[in-house]
């Protein structure tokens, strides 16, 4: 209690609060521009952080990295980008809502979610990190394989009646995911002899292309036409009512429980958690028929998602020391410049300092509400810029940030490939999110499967391990399941036309 | 260029940081090189990384030595390929550096640059930053003679396929005829888990790793031909008697073919005035950085006989 | 998308067939899931290709297509410039190519708002990405021999 109090009492000191408002304001500055990642906001401040206490330091990499995160649904909100991938699944009822001149609600939601995503996963992270890191250690190759089996069919089966089209683009992105140096042999595959495949495609130029440019070249008629008028947002009313969120409490739980595993298991990603928290609230939403057209439980869930996968995020990174993705790895250096290193000692030797990262969390959240409560109404106002300058705005962000991120030319070019066909996907109507999982996952699920194997030295490991095979039956019921209610929504439909006839 | 110039500038505004900027872009001491004009540092690897970190300490251990900011651009993707090409594609004006090493004969090898080793001109060299062979607590292993004893019964873990940790694993199984398994993974956190987790039974990682693990992972060698200042207790590979191993990974300044002599020269003193600072002395002792530092043709040997040894290894392991 | 797919798959599973088989021991191999994942793409459009022969297709506007496709080359252009152009120039030109074509401009007032808006859009761009956050935007070549 007296190290909580003196944690308390160092992080709400003058300078360290003004260093974590800094880092939020630069976090949320990173988010919103496409291509600009909290990893490299972190990095651009770890030599600063060099000459600040490791309290300061560890505020301002925080800031950072909660104010990329909830920073990056306002171009998803807006402008139908994902500027990065945690945003991938607030694209769809958030644009739907801008649209609808929504504009200012949604954005408004997605802050308190993120606000709400980001306290509760730091009370998991407070009262379970120990047990939960321990747990994550049970995922060995062979769990990882079938947990990205099991997430992939979870997603195809919820691609509703256009479930083999949902498989084939999972079946697409898997096949973009083989694209250059293979993991376990080393050998370059389907590169074409071009230096710039062997790392792969870039996944953020092809969210960038899928969503980001694919919706202007899909608007292009109308924009021509001047039929798209500038959308007015009610700006007024900006956020949601208590009641709305305490009737939806169950929907922010879950959401918190699905971003902080998903969060704490290394490698799996934020992509695949706001999308699983995604498709389940389309399941227990009381709005679900409004799912895809602008449902503000469709903002809810994955930005709740998204700033829980952080505090997930961070029970590995402090509890083990191995950070599941880059912003972790940012945050470990600079703890590492400080002389400390995370890992299973941290909260043993140094639970002050772990105390201070729980209060640092909050405090950054407590900013994030703060400067997003005032941006929001600002932000909203770019809606009112005349439709063909803003598209033409947002064919311009695509593509810089699909170059900003590694200064590639070659990413650039990828984006407008991949705009091009988003745009034919949609037109002929195969869904778009299961390609970007297949591309996140495909390779997860190839290394893995080949990793088990190579340490198993048989093919049955995957059902020999009680964990593996647990995931796999998951999937597996779940399927069975949907296809079931798909059956009975067909022939419940098949009876009401043959009545009408 | 002047972008790089007003980034400080404008950072400080933005930040208000302003005592922080002077701090990074000290004033200048004279010197014939870079004339004021900013000098691109090319770190051929995302931001972050402990390539990257140690780049990030050099240059501003260096900055004080140089009449201009020096600065880092980091040019990851396909192994440090892309971000050597750029170095082999520039101007030898003295103005675009490469963070090179052993990093840049395996991904010249392998075919990842468009042009060969022979368009670069090796500087000065840095560091070696020696690898730590360790298994997880929990095993029965104490030694590296038992767990060489142990056979196809050790699963090994290394940080990625072609990698130097996966080069470096194969020499070893060679030398020692132990018969491991070797098992390549995504990168070292992911090592580390499988290897607390005990999915896999032994792995080599890097000294910082190692340094954040000392309660789940039990250290048997390192891969240097000296100790390593941060595990003086743990013996190295070439006292437990087994050779032809790389030490670990080798780092140093390369800049495009056909610099001017006298600027080769300013930037290799300007290098070794970074590297024997005091503050950098200090930043690789406690990272265990083992200080290597050559220039001119005793540098080019050296890198001829390191490219030597990794060639064999690559063909070893199939990857050319 | 149909026929595309179907070329994609059979694509794939050549150049999965002419990949060298090299691996490491007890691994499953380079080749295993690409195989998985060809045959799999094929069989699916296979059926799909079928289902859709029983169904009528809506007519192709090609009107629609012709406008993504000049919008397309636009952006391509505009990428592939970058480098010879320098980042503030080809975007310049971009943006204006791009407004005017979204909305063709009837009046000098009209040119005048998309100039102005591709200054300023430019500026701001630039500012943000390349001083704020250090992105190494693309210098001319030009520009930097004009410098020496």
């Amino acid at each position: 209690m007296h190290e909580l109090l003196s944690a308390v009492a160092k992080i709400l000191s003058y300078p360290t609060i003004l260093w974590i408002a800094l880092g939020e304001v630069l976090g949320i500055l990173l988010g919103a521009l496409p291509g600009l990642t909290a990893t490299m906001g972190m990095a651009l401040m770890l030599p600063i952080s060099f000459y600040l206490t490791p309290e300061a330091s560890i505020g301002l990499m925080l800031g950072v990295y909660f104010g990329a995160v909830s920073g990056a649904s306002i171009p998803a909100i807006l402008f139908g980008i994902p500027g990065n991938p945690n945003a991938i699944a607030t694209v769809y009822d958030g644009y739907a809502m801008a649209r609808k001149g929504e504009g200012g609600v949604a954005l408004g939601t997605a802050v308190v979610a993120s606000f709400i995503g980001g306290l509760g996963s730091m009370l998991v992270l407070f009262f379970a990190a120990p047990l939960l890191a321990a747990a994550s250690l049970w995922f060995g190759p062979a769990e990882y394989f079938s947990l990205a089996v099991a997430s992939l069919t979870v997603i195809a089966a919820t691609s509703g009646k256009a479930i083999s089209k949902g498989i084939l683009a999972a079946l697409f992105g898997m096949m973009l995911g083989t694209v250059g140096i293979d993991s376990i042999a080393g050998l370059p595959r389907f590169t074409l002899g071009n230096i710039y495949l062997l790392n792969g495609f870039s996944l953020v130029a092809a969210l960038i292309g899928l969503f980001g440019i694919a919706q202007v070249l899909e608007d292009l008629e109308t924009t021509r036409k001047g039929g798209l008028q500038a959308v007015i947002p009610k700006i007024g009313k900006v956020f949601p009512s208590m009641k709305y969120l305490i009737s939806r409490a169950r929907i922010i739980l879950e959401s918190i429980g699905i971003g902080t595993v998903i969060g704490a298991l290394p490698g799996a990603g934020a992509s695949v958690g706001v999308v699983l928290a995604y498709e389940r609230a389309r399941e227990i939403s009381p709005e679900k028929e409004k799912f895809g057209k602008g449902a503000l439980d469709g903002v809810l869930a994955p930005e709740v998602a998204n700033n829980a996968c952080i505090g997930g995020g961070l029970i590995p990174t402090l509890a083990l020391g191995i950070p599941g993705e880059s912003a972790a790895v940012m945050l470990m250096a600079a703890l590492i410049m400080h002389g400390i290193a995370p890992g299973p000692m941290l909260f043993g030797k140094h639970m002050d300092l772990v105390y201070a990262i729980f209060v640092a969390m909050v405090v950054s959240n407590i900013c994030m509400l703060l400067f997003q409560l005032g941006g929001v109404r600002l932000f909203a106002r770019a809606l009112m810029i005349p439709p063909y300058l803003l598209s033409t705005l947002v064919l311009l962000l695509s593509i810089i940030g699909a170059f900003a991120l590694e200064s590639s030319v070659f990413d650039a070019f990828a984006a407008v490939a991949f705009g091009i066909l988003g745009w034919w996907m949609k037109r002929a109507g195969y869904p778009v999110i299961p390609l970007v999982l297949g591309l996140i996952l495909g390779p997860m699920l190839e290394s893995e499967f080949r990793r088990a194997v190579m340490i198993a030295g048989t093919y049955t490991t995957f059902f020999t391990r009680p964990l593996s095979l647990a995931l796999l039956a998951g999937g597996a019921l779940y399927l069975a399941h949907q296809i079931r209610k798909l059956r009975k929504e067909a022939a419940a439909e098949a009876a009401a036309s043959g009545g009408g006839a | 260029m002047k972008r790089s110039g007003l980034y400080a500038k404008r950072l400080s505004v933005v930040l208000c940081a302003v005592i922080l900027a002077a701090l990074v872009f000290a004033p200048a001491a004279a010197a014939q090189w870079p004339d004021g004009k900013a000098v691109t540092l090319v770190v051929p690897f995302a931001a972050g990384g402990g390539t990257d970190i140690i780049a990030r300490m050099l240059v501003e251990a260096m900055q004080p030595y140089v009449n201009g900011p020096i600065v880092i651009k980091n040019v990851p993707g396909s192994g440090s390929g892309i971000g050597t090409n750029e170095v082999m594609l520039a101007r030898p004006d003295g103005y675009t550096l490469l963070l090179s090493g052993t990093h840049t004969i395996t991904a010249a090898l392998q075919g990842y640059t468009i042009r060969s080793l022979d368009s670069l001109e090796h500087v000065a060299s840095l560091n070696w930053d020696p690898y730590v062979i360790a298994v997880g607590v929990n095993q029965p292993y104490h030694t590296l003679e038992e767990l060489i004893e142990a056979g196809s019964a050790v699963t090994f873990g290394n940080a990625g396929a072609g990698a130097l940790t996966h080069l470096i694993s194969e020499a070893l199984n060679e030398a020692t005829g132990a018969g491991w398994r070797i098992v390549p993974f995504n990168g070292g956190a992911q090592l580390i888990a499988n290897v607390v987790g005990g999915h896999v039974v032994a792995g080599i990682f890097s000294q910082s790793e190692m340094l954040g693990q000392l309660t789940t992972l039990r250290p048997l060698a390192v891969t240097s031909s000296t100790r390593s200042p941060l595990f003086p207790d743990i013996p190295t590979l070439e006292e437990l008697g087994y050779t032809g191993i790389p030490q670990g990974s080798f780092r140093s300044i390369s800049a495009p073919k056909g610099l001017a002599p006298e600027v080769k020269q300013a930037i290799a003193k300007a290098v070794y005035s970074g590297l024997t600072d005091p503050k950098f002395r200090q930043y690789a002792a406690e990272n265990g950085l083992i200080e290597t530092y050559l220039e001119g043709p005793e540098l080019e040997a050296y890198y001829a006989e390191l490219e030597e040894l990794l060639r064999g290894l690559l063909e070893k392991i199939g990857a050319l | 998308m149909n026929w595309f797919l179907l070329a994609l798959g059979a694509g794939y599973l050549y150049l999965t067939y002419q990949l060298p088989s090299r691996s490491i021991s007890g691994d499953p191999g380079v080749k295993l899931m690409p195989y998985v994942i060809g045959v799999l793409t094929v069989a699916f459009t296979a059926y799909h290709t079928v289902q859709d022969l029983r169904k009528s297709r809506p007519p192709v506007r090609w009107r629609s297509v012709g406008a993504v496709a000049a919008a397309s080359l636009i952006m391509l252009a505009y990428v592939g410039l970058m480098n010879p152009l320098g980042f503030e120039l080809a975007t310049g030109l971009f943006l204006i190519a791009t407004a005017a074509f979204f909305k063709p401009p009837d009046s000098a007032r009209a040119w005048a708002v998309i100039i102005l808006f591709a200054v300023l859009a430019t500026a701001a761009v630039s500012l943000l990405f390349g001083t704020v956050f250090n992105v190494n935007l693309p210098e001319a070549r030009w520009l930097q021999a004009l410098r020496g």
